[in-house]
């Protein structure tokens, strides 16, 4: 597993339980998210999660493994003296890449030093796999991460390291065509693919087309006006919800971090049954379900599989109340 | 939103009061029919003039709907054509109503130039809507356009020879005018039925039901009027001639409130209950 806490420079040295405490109550008064390092004089590294403000995760990192440190011994570890300490700010959606790096279980590392050409080849039959990856990229002034979910998932997440600066971006298979022309050093780590993390990415990314396909087909049926007032209601049933997510007749805008695969489920159910619940009275619930399908039907195999077996109702369904659908996920 | 209401009970609001006026409307008519109140030539006029205020109403409506579009959006190419078709209809009352009480007896003419050209713009209308929904190719599309022709071709006939071989009527120009509106009301009927089907349930369901609704007056005032029944004055009418009269007017405040009712809801549907702008 790469050791992102390598990457974090220390700004604090030898620093008290007490001024510990200190630095991250100023993390949490300033909203701060991004990650703060701790090194100890035994040479163990932790590495926090703080999201505006809010402590999410902590691991602890030995090299290529990350453990999860459980909320109840934080005490433990933050209670030791004399650690280095370091912050790297990171916007919300490195957050969750730097989430799925650290919590993806590895079974494998394959280790390659290739070209740019080769590294195209390479990618684009990572991209067709069954088995997602991370992928660490290292080579001039180039060091990235990509996450590579497989099974032809066409949006690749990088997050590049540039002078101690991180930058996240969405890309695609062709991504190394954008590299300069040299030998690169890279590191893939080969993990499961049914694990949480990488089935509620997965939801992420197909939930994103699907949901700007059907705005765009209500749109087609409904005009303007009320679609974009369609997604006004969703996007203040989302905030009033306390999920950070919007709607526009553009798409979803997700800056969600769900903390589990059952919470990222239950939003994308309740959504798709807000969307049906507000289309309903516009277009009737036959119609309403029958774009819902047939925007299913665009999408690949895989994702509509993905989304049928996770998220939509099975046809039929819709126009109910998804209550009893729902209690079989 | 005047009267400090919330959208949701504006919009029912809006609805029951237009239910409430056309029921008034329409007793007002009934009334005229069944009580005679005034002259002969006035109690035409006015039997008339609510003909031409219902049709223009629903054309009044189905034309603000469309200007709720925005340029960009696929229905407003609908509703262009779904208005332009009413005000034809308006335009067809109008003549057809003048003709009535100048002349009492109204051949075929001008007026039914109108009433059939509007055909070809609820026709059109439709295919949009057709368009919209099923992403049909342009051989689909083409295939559509001549399954409508044949089949507004074989029901012409056959009403035609219905007429003619059937109640008597004479092989004449009336007759071929008069055999078009069945047929183009059962075609116009079928493609509504379908399309209100697609829409089950929802607002934009209620025009073609309002549609639907026309097509079976149509029929009942053809029928009647091809079979000799109808009276072509107010003193000289019949109970027969009246229901066709009450029939033929409910269909337009019918479909006049079905249009309403999607204009109210593009107005004020899809806002919180909250929601009072």
């Amino acid at each position: 597993m790469p050791d992102f806490a390598e990457i974090i420079p220390a700004s604090y040295q030898n620093v008290s339980p007490g001024f510990l405490e200190t630095l991250i109550q100023a993390r949490r008064e300033e909203l701060f998210t991004g990650l703060m390092r701790l090194t100890f004089i035994s040479g163990e590294d932790f590495l926090a999660g703080f999201l505006e403000g809010t402590q999410q995760k902590l691991y602890h990192c030995h090299g290529a493994v990350s453990e999860v440190i459980p909320r109840q011994t934080w005490r433990e570890t933050f209670g030791r003296g004399g650690a280095s300490v370091g912050f790297l700010p990171l916007p919300l959606e490195a957050m969750r890449f730097v989430r799925v790096i650290h919590e993806v279980p590895v079974r494998q590392i394959e280790e390659t030093t290739i070209n740019a050409e080769e590294l195209a080849d390479a990618v684009a039959k990572w991209c067709r796999a069954q088995d997602p990856g991370i992928i660490h990229i290292q080579g001039g002034q180039v060091d990235r991460y990509y996450l590579i979910a497989g099974t032809s998932t066409p949006v690749i997440e990088e997050l590049s390291i540039l002078g101690g600066e991180t930058r996240f971006s969405l890309n695609d298979a062709s991504f190394p065509k954008t590299l300069p022309k040299l030998e690169y050093h890279v590191l893939r780590y080969l993990s499961e693919p049914g694990h949480d993390l990488w089935r509620e990415y997965e939801l992420r990314l197909a939930f994103h087309p699907f949901m700007r396909m059907l705005l765009s087909r209500f749109g087609e049926l409904a005009g303007r006006v009320l679609t974009e007032r369609l997604c006004e209601q969703m996007s203040t049933w989302a905030s009033r919800e306390g999920w950070n997510v919007s709607l526009s007749s553009n798409g979803i805008v997700n800056r969600q971090y769900f903390d589990s695969l059952e919470n990222a489920t239950r939003f994308y159910v309740e959504l798709v049954e807000r969307f049906s619940g507000e289309a309903r009275p516009a277009l009737g619930a036959r119609m309403t379900e029958n774009i819902l399908q047939e925007i299913l039907m665009k999408l690949d195999s895989y994702r509509r599989e993905l989304l049928t077996r996770s998220i939509l109702p099975p046809r039929g369904a819709a126009s109910e109340s998804g209550v009893a659908w729902r209690q079989n996920l | 939103m005047r009267f400090g209401w919330n959208a949701n009970a504006t919009s029912i609001r809006m609805l029951g009061a237009a239910i409430l006026a056309a029921l008034l409307f329409l007793t007002a008519y009934t009334f005229i029919f069944l009580v005679e109140p005034f002259t002969d030539r006035w109690n035409t006029i006015l039997i008339n003039s609510f003909l031409v205020f219902a049709s223009s109403g629903a054309a009044a409506m189905a034309t603000l709907i469309w200007r709720r579009y925005d340029p960009a959006d696929a229905p407003r190419r609908i509703w262009i054509y779904f208005a332009m078709g009413l005000w034809l209809w308006a335009a067809a009352e109008l003549t057809w109503g003048y003709l009535n009480v100048t002349q009492g007896e109204v051949p075929e003419g001008i007026s039914d130039l109108f009433w059939i050209s509007a055909y070809f713009f609820f026709g059109y209308a439709l295919f949009v809507q057709y368009q919209i929904l099923a992403h049909p190719d342009r051989r689909g599309s083409w295939r559509l356009i001549v399954i409508a022709m044949g089949l507004l071709l074989a029901l012409y006939l056959i009403v035609y020879s219905m007429l003619t071989a059937g109640i008597g009527a004479p092989v004449a120009f009336g007759t071929s005018v008069n055999a078009f509106y069945p047929a183009a009301d059962l075609l116009l009927a079928l493609l509504a039925f379908w399309m209100a089907r697609r829409f089950r349930g929802g607002a934009f369901s209620r025009p073609w039901f309002g549609l639907l609704a026309f097509s079976f007056a149509d029929l009942l005032y053809a029928w009647i009027e091809l079979s000799g029944l109808y009276a072509w004055s107010v003193n000289q009418s019949n109970a027969l001639s009246t229901l066709t009269d009450v029939v033929y007017l409910s269909a337009y405040l019918v479909l006049g409130w079905c249009i309403l009712s999607q204009w109210v809801f593009m107005k004020y549907g899809l806002r919180s209950p909250a929601a009072s702008r």
